[in-house]
């Protein structure tokens, strides 16, 4: 069949090698195949959509390994959530690459790689069980190492170091948690309502210290504190790169792969019957609280969107600990909602870098005259994140709010809140500084940055309401359709 | 007909749109605020059948999706607010021609002004918590950018202090309607309410919209804002705050006590004492402290919190009286505040004095401006027949009827606090015999024609509304406060 996930994840290794094959200074053939790589990967997802609305689902055996393991996929609802989500967003990313890149060096290696990640997040998203995940996870991490060092700077490698040991340190955990629990509970296949329930009864402390272990370990891609630290480190990287790591690809793989231990391998009635979900949703809450703090003191705008990011990520692991249909709903819809969010702002922040220099908060005062749209593409993806209406955020805020009250533990709900008010004092001074203070900056001749790098923030940030004012036409009908799979 | 509502709130953002977009000319920009505000005044003033047969105007046709559809209906006490406060918005930018005659930014200004009075309209047009929630963030974001309108010191720290706030009360009315939500499934309203079984949920949610509505109101302990906030604005804006924004807060609290919550679960779990006592401290605090105040706007921004008190204490009480008074004091208190903030503007456009010390003799420079202010004073005490004494009247009458005696001495006490921090201003003005310098003999007032002619306006109405029959504020809010209960 023409839609199998296959060939979302063939086409972008494909695609990454014929981009190497051209030569550096060859931009406009490069530029306009890695946009065309991208779109191609888009079209061949999109489709899953009504696939899996309709209720049918696809599966495809690669390779068989023996004794039960294989690398298969699988076609169906989370998966397709988080496949189209990063599709769309790379297409975006990759049409504000041409024009982030088009004065760095080593372009060529920068888009072979960036085009390859697409593949191993297409290998995440249709993963059909923990083995298959596994893989496109670590090959993941290898493929984007040298995104993060791409500047080559001192501080790029040391970075890169850094990610890479988090990286197969996580990466190792994941491992270890695959084979004991291959080894308790035989077949690792996703399953909406989780594969362990049988073998609990036997293994009840090896099987809950593996949760956490996991945990750990898509743990530190989602930047669950205190395993965070690679990501503000990672954030000299490119723009573009950044934008990746935090809101499309790195990070959520992470959340994804929490979703996946979760869900649908230990399943909702083992979760409340071992009660782990509750020590996770304290480490959470932390989590969110205190990188929302942290977020205050940072004087880097990328750091401060970094540590923004670890905190709202929080948000969708802490809808997953809620155990509660609605907290699902708004911990998935999160994941969309986030990933829209957090790619305008760093977008707007990479224009910022480009066209005027200013890294730090203190530079940014009075930009607001030089770059007008594109600090009020900041300013709505930043209330957005805040939970203002009609922006996304509120939606999944909605729910997760919800969700703390169906579980009955409505000090979730307020940490949530605190989170919200935290978010107010780090993003508005932002915002009032850059347009209400006297600055070095003069009105922009003509448009304020390059097209390739404008159109597609102010794109987003038009997703960025229509997603909230339609939701119901958009992320929550599929949302609804997984987390009903799950609390069937 | 049915649709009146939702072009009521979508042309002014229409036109503050069209303002953006026709910036070149200062004159089109002016001509576009003055004819959307008028516009959408003419469209809520054509509900105005309905309000006096007590219908329900709307097409239940759903704008927005999520999490219930957020469709435009107006019954009579949407369109009773809509009307007064749509009103006060056309004077005020009428108003602001003259006051920002020479002002930067003026596309920004006009475009937000317009904006926000289709936000206010919104708040009240929206059938629903969530609609109601959704034009109460945009308003709080559009007053916030028009606080610090300057953008000079005083205005950016009030401003941030505001938004800050505000925020927070968001946040608060967000959390409110989520357990609401989870409790009933649904979020529209609802003569008499739908949610009948106190729970302790019910009990987060109602507090959680005690909070958020009453920081918009200026209610004590959330009333820090707004003193900082109302002087700081241009005074037109000053004025809106005052006499329009903050009643967004009392009828927020009105819907959800009426319209979301039955009334046993609000009696249940003791809300109705909360917001009597919080009101009382509310109207003392306020008085106690606009009495210490030198300038002049700070002066009436305290008064806005004391006036408040009024309206928060006539909805505390929970019968059909108190709630006329409440509504009938919502009424006049847009008029007479508007007056005396725009009293204060002009005073500032032609003298450039801010404080009540300097104002010596002013009733001789400006004799228009300072009559208006005086009549807006005299009201303010609550005189009859001026309008201000009706709800007094019925809020005291009220008190009496639920048994609560100790709160007429309340009002009485407020009243001549009232005149304790009005009647000086005014004698200051015509009376002075400290400064010998000052001329006694009357000269025009040298303001815009803008200015002058919608103060007078304003304070005319001031007292015209007592006298005008039949005086439909009077039957529209007894209509409603009787459909109510």
């Amino acid at each position: 069949m023409f839609i199998s996930p296959f060939y979302a994840i063939l086409v972008p290794i494909l695609g990454g090698g014929l981009i190497a094959l051209l030569k550096e200074e060859q931009d406009g053939p490069r530029n306009a195949l890695a946009v065309f790589i991208s779109i191609l990967t888009f079209s061949i997802v999109a489709p899953t959509l009504p696939l899996v609305l309709t209720g049918e689902q696809l599966a495809f055996t690669a390779v068989r390994i023996s004794g039960g393991l294989s690398i298969a996929f699988r076609v169906e609802p989370l998966g397709v959530i988080f496949a189209i989500l990063a599709s769309m967003l790379w297409i975006f990313s990759v049409i504000y690459a041409t024009g982030y890149m088009s004065h760095e060096h080593h372009r060529r290696r920068f888009f072979t790689f960036y085009i390859l990640a697409l593949s191993a997040t297409m290998g995440v998203a249709f993963s059909a069980n923990l083995f298959t995940l596994y893989i496109f996870y670590e090959y993941l991490a290898l493929i984007t190492y040298p995104l993060v060092i791409h500047e080559q700077s001192a501080e790029a490698y040391s970075a890169g170091t850094k990610y890479i040991i988090y990286c197969f340190a996580s990466g190792a955990l994941v491992f270890l948690a695959l084979f004991t629990l291959a080894g308790i509970g035989g077949s690792l296949t996703f399953s909406p309502t989780g594969v362990l329930a049988s073998a609990v009864a036997d293994n009840r402390l090896l099987i809950s210290v593996m949760f956490f272990v996991a945990i750990a370990g898509f743990g530190v891609k989602a930047a669950l504190m205190p395993l965070h630290s690679w990501l503000p480190s990672a954030m000299v990287a490119p723009t573009p790169v950044s934008a990746l790591l935090h809101a499309v690809a790195i990070v959520k793989t992470g959340v994804f792969g929490i979703l996946r231990i979760m869900f649908y391998i230990y399943g909702v009635d083992t979760l409340r019957e071992l009660g782990v979900a509750n020590i996770l949703a304290i480490i959470v809450s932390l989590s969110i609280i205190v990188a929302s703090v942290l977020a205050i003191k940072q004087t880097k705008l990328k750091s401060r969107l970094a540590y923004s990011t670890i905190g709202q990520l929080g948000y969708i692991t802490l809808g997953a600990t809620m155990l509660s249909p609605y907290g699902l709903i708004g911990g998935i819809s999160h994941i969309v909602n986030h990933a829209l969010l957090k790619i305008v702002l760093f977008f707007c922040a990479g224009a910022i870098i480009t066209q005027t220099g200013a890294t730090h908060l203190n530079q940014m005062a009075g930009i607001g005259r030089r770059m007008p749209y594109t600090m009020f593409f900041f300013s709505l993806a930043s209330i957005g994140l805040i939970g203002v209406l009609p922006l996304t955020g509120y939606i999944s805020k909605f729910y997760l709010l919800s969700g703390s009250l169906q579980a009955g533990k409505p000090i979730l709900g307020f940490v949530l809140l605190t989170s919200a008010v935290l978010n107010s004092i780090y993003y508005l001074p932002i915002i009032i500084s850059a347009y209400f203070t006297e600055g070095s900056y003069d009105k922009p001749n003509g448009l304020e940055s390059p097209p390739s790098m404008f159109f597609p923030t102010a794109v987003l940030t038009v997703f960025c309401v229509l997603f909230g004012v339609f939701a119901h036409y958009t992320t929550l009908p599929i949302v609804n359709l997984v987390v009903t799979n799950i609390f069937q | 007909m049915h649709h009146l509502p939702a072009v009521s709130v979508l042309l002014p953002f229409l036109f503050a749109i069209m303002i953006i977009l026709f910036s070149r000319r200062v004159i089109v920009i002016k001509v576009l605020a003055v004819v959307g505000s008028f516009v959408s005044l003419a469209v809520v003033a054509a509900m105005f059948p309905a309000l006096m047969s007590g219908e329900t105007l709307g097409t239940g046709i759903p704008y927005l999706t999520f999490p219930l559809p957020i469709s435009f209906r107006a019954d009579s006490l949407s369109i009773f607010l809509a009307l007064i406060l749509s009103f006060c918005y056309l004077l005020a930018t009428i108003y602001s021609l003259g006051y920002m005659g020479h002002s930067h930014a003026p596309e920004r200004y006009y475009s937000l002004l317009v904006a926000s009075q289709g936000a206010i309209v919104g708040v009240f047009m929206a059938y629903s918590l969530i609609g109601l929630f959704l034009f109460f963030e945009i308003m709080a974001v559009l007053s916030f950018l028009l606080v610090i309108h300057e953008e000079d010191e005083p205005a950016m720290f009030s401003g941030s202090k505001y938004l800050f706030m505000t925020v927070g009360a968001g946040l608060a009315v967000f959390f409110g309607l989520v357990v609401t939500y989870y409790l009933a499934g649904r979020l529209d309203f609802v003569p008499g309410g739908y949610i009948t079984q106190s729970s302790p949920y019910a009990a987060y949610a109602l507090f959680a919209f005690l909070a958020g509505f009453g920081l918009k109101a200026g209610m004590f302990p959330f009333h820090i804002w707004l003193p900082d906030a109302h002087p700081a604005a241009p005074a037109p804006v000053s004025a809106l705050l005052s006499g329009c924004m903050i009643k967004t807060g009392a009828y927020g609290i009105i819907r959800v006590i009426h319209f979301v919550y039955g009334l046993d679960v609000v009696r249940a779990i003791s809300f109705d004492r909360v917001l009597m006592v919080l009101a009382v401290i509310t109207i003392l605090l306020g008085s106690a402290l606009a009495m210490q105040q030198d300038h002049l706007k700070r002066r009436l921004a305290y008064s806005s919190v004391a006036q408040i008190g009024y309206v928060l204490l006539g909805i505390s009480l929970l019968t059909e009286r108190a709630m006329f008074g409440a509504l009938f004091h919502i009424f006049s208190h847009a008029l007479m505040k508007g007056t005396l903030f725009l009293c204060a503007g002009a005073i500032i456009t032609q003298t450039g004095k801010k404080y009540i010390s300097q104002l010596a003799g002013i009733g001789y420079q400006m004799p228009v401006v300072m009559i208006s202010f005086t009549i807006a004073a005299v009201t303010m005490v609550g005189i009859p027949p001026f309008n201000a004494f009706i709800s007094k009247w019925h809020l005291a009458v009220a008190s009496l009827e639920t048994g609560q005696s100790a709160l007429v001495a309340l009002l009485v006490l407020s009243s001549l606090l009232n005149a304790v921090y009005y009647f000086p201003i005014v004698i200051n003005a015509f009376f002075s015999n400290e400064n010998k310098s000052v001329k006694t003999s009357f000269i025009r007032d040298e303001v815009p024609a803008s200015m002058i002619w919608t103060t007078a306006l304003m304070a005319l109405l001031c007292v015209g509304f007592a006298f005008i029959y039949p005086n439909w504020p009077v039957i529209a809010a007894s209509n409603i406060a009787s459909a109510i209960f």
